[in-house]
């Protein structure tokens, strides 16, 4: 057991942000369908919360393939490669250090697979997904580079962002931001979210921001929405307007908040004055509980 | 008389109706509010449903369980209910990660108002496709977060006093009334 779902009610920018927060370990499959009912697995593995690998296959041999095809490894040398099974260090960092590729090189190489593959998943409205703790990770896969799962998922948002969220997933103009008040991370924000970062001080709409900074409002929308969905923005439920209501209880109406089901709940005696109970009340309490286990 | 009030809240489905009915010392009492604003003009009848359970264990010593109605959307039912509570437990269900948005709204809309304790209570950790107690807690309120975690049977009584006691303890060292 553990973390599983469908994107299409868990986006994978929450999936992201939960594996960076964890620190996890391990491997995250992504499973989503194609055109005639075909399925295309992603797979892409961290370390400590940190994107290390991704690919499509898990036959360990994507990236030698792209040495092979990007002329910087022949192919002998690739099968031997290949052949080994247990390496000590990614094979990235190996080849760099038998001076075979350059830092350059190997900047390229992660670029094309992991930002690159990970923001086109963001295209994708559903598929299945489920993280594996258990799984080694895959030297054979690695270039020595590694990016926080976060940065990532902005990445990712920011590239297919517009055509891959719905319009009702985005914060409606009236939603107040508030900064998360969990744990701060050092995330790469551009000039426009560090803006809009700034001023979620928990008053302010996302109309209200998006006069302040002269923007359109479905831009800023945009933006409150990818700094929701990292974790860095909390958008603040707003309460619904008071209904004019009535209440039945066990079958008795009664005209307004006053009515028998409140006296009876205790709701209309409360004291909002009222904070804390006595400690002697606690503890008679827990060993009340207690003597009922 | 002197009155604890304890609010059980989470998404849909959760078990909070269940976990009060499963302690309280007497019958549930569940008021139906029906709306007659806007909302009513769409919608013929808006139901909401309020869960209230309480038990005495002393002559003048009460408990006061409050189940928050279970609708998604946020009103005075829930502002009245949470600003005079004492501590909260939201209830999640490990295997309705579709809930758990839903979940950390409640918890952003409880922040914005009160500053109480609270503990997660973790159901259904036996169904399939259940998240781990650590993961739906990351999911929930991250980490760094000294919120207590706990596994849950609402259907169980012995669960779920052992929950009530995991809160008292919690709320007796978060608060330290003399």
């Amino acid at each position: 057991m553990g973390i599983a779902g469908r994107l299409s009610t868990f986006s994978l920018a929450e999936v992201l942000q939960i594996l960076d927060r964890g620190c996890k370990t391990g491997l995250l499959t992504v499973r989503v369908s194609l055109e005639k009912r075909r399925e295309q697995p992603y797979y892409i593995w961290f370390r400590q919360g940190q994107i290390v690998a991704a690919a499509e296959q898990l036959d360990h041999k994507e990236l030698l393939s792209v040495l092979i095809r990007r002329g910087w490894l022949d192919y002998d040398t690739a099968s031997l490669y290949s052949q080994v099974t247990r390496l000590d260090r990614p094979l990235g960092s190996l080849l760099k250090e038998e001076g075979v590729l350059q830092i350059d090189h190997l900047k390229s190489l992660f670029q094309a697979q992991v930002p690159r593959r990970l923001g086109g998943l963001f295209k994708f409205k559903d598929g299945e997904f489920k993280f594996d703790s258990d799984s080694p990770l895959p030297k054979l896969e690695m270039t020595g580079f590694s990016m926080p799962a976060l940065e990532a998922a902005l990445l990712g948002l920011r590239t297919h962002g517009k055509t891959a969220v719905l319009i009702s997933d985005l914060p409606k103009t009236h939603s107040i931001l508030s900064q998360a008040i969990r744990t701060r991370y050092s995330i790469k924000l551009n000039f426009l979210e560090q803006r809009v970062w700034n001023l979620a001080n928990g008053i302010l709409s996302v109309a209200e921001i998006a006069a302040r900074l002269h923007q359109p409002m479905d831009v800023i929308q945009q933006v409150s929405f990818r700094l929701i969905a990292v974790g860095l923005v909390e958008e603040v439920p707003i309460m619904a307007p008071s209904a004019q209501t009535s209440m039945t209880w066990n079958g008795t109406e009664g005209d307004d908040l006053g009515g028998a089901a409140l006296e009876v709940a205790g709701l209309s005696s409360w004291d909002s004055g009222e904070s804390t109970v006595s400690r002697s009340f606690l503890k008679t309490l827990i060993d009340f509980l207690r003597s009922k286990l | 008389m002197e009155v604890m009030r304890l609010v059980i809240t989470g998404p849909v489905g959760a078990g909070k109706s269940t976990f009060i009915h499963t302690v309280s010392e007497i019958p549930v009492v569940s008021t139906d509010r029906t709306a007659t604003d806007k909302t009513a003009e769409l919608k013929k009848t808006t139901t909401v449903a309020l869960d209230f359970g309480k038990f005495t264990f002393e002559d003048s010593m009460t408990l006061y369980l409050y189940g928050t109605p279970g609708q998604s959307r946020f009103d005075f039912m829930w502002d009245l209910l949470i600003r005079r509570a004492h501590a909260y437990i939201l209830l999640v269900a490990a295997h309705r990660p579709e809930a758990f948005r839903e979940a950390r709204q409640i918890v952003t809309f409880m922040n914005q108002r009160v500053n109480i304790p609270m503990m997660i209570g973790v159901t259904h950790i036996d169904c399939e496709g259940a998240w781990t107690m650590e993961d739906v807690q990351l999911a929930i309120v991250g980490t760094g977060n000294l919120t207590p975690v706990i596994a849950v049977n609402a259907n169980e009584k012995a669960s779920v006093t052992q929950s009530l006691v995991a809160l008292l303890e919690h709320y007796l060292q978060s608060s330290v009334p003399c």
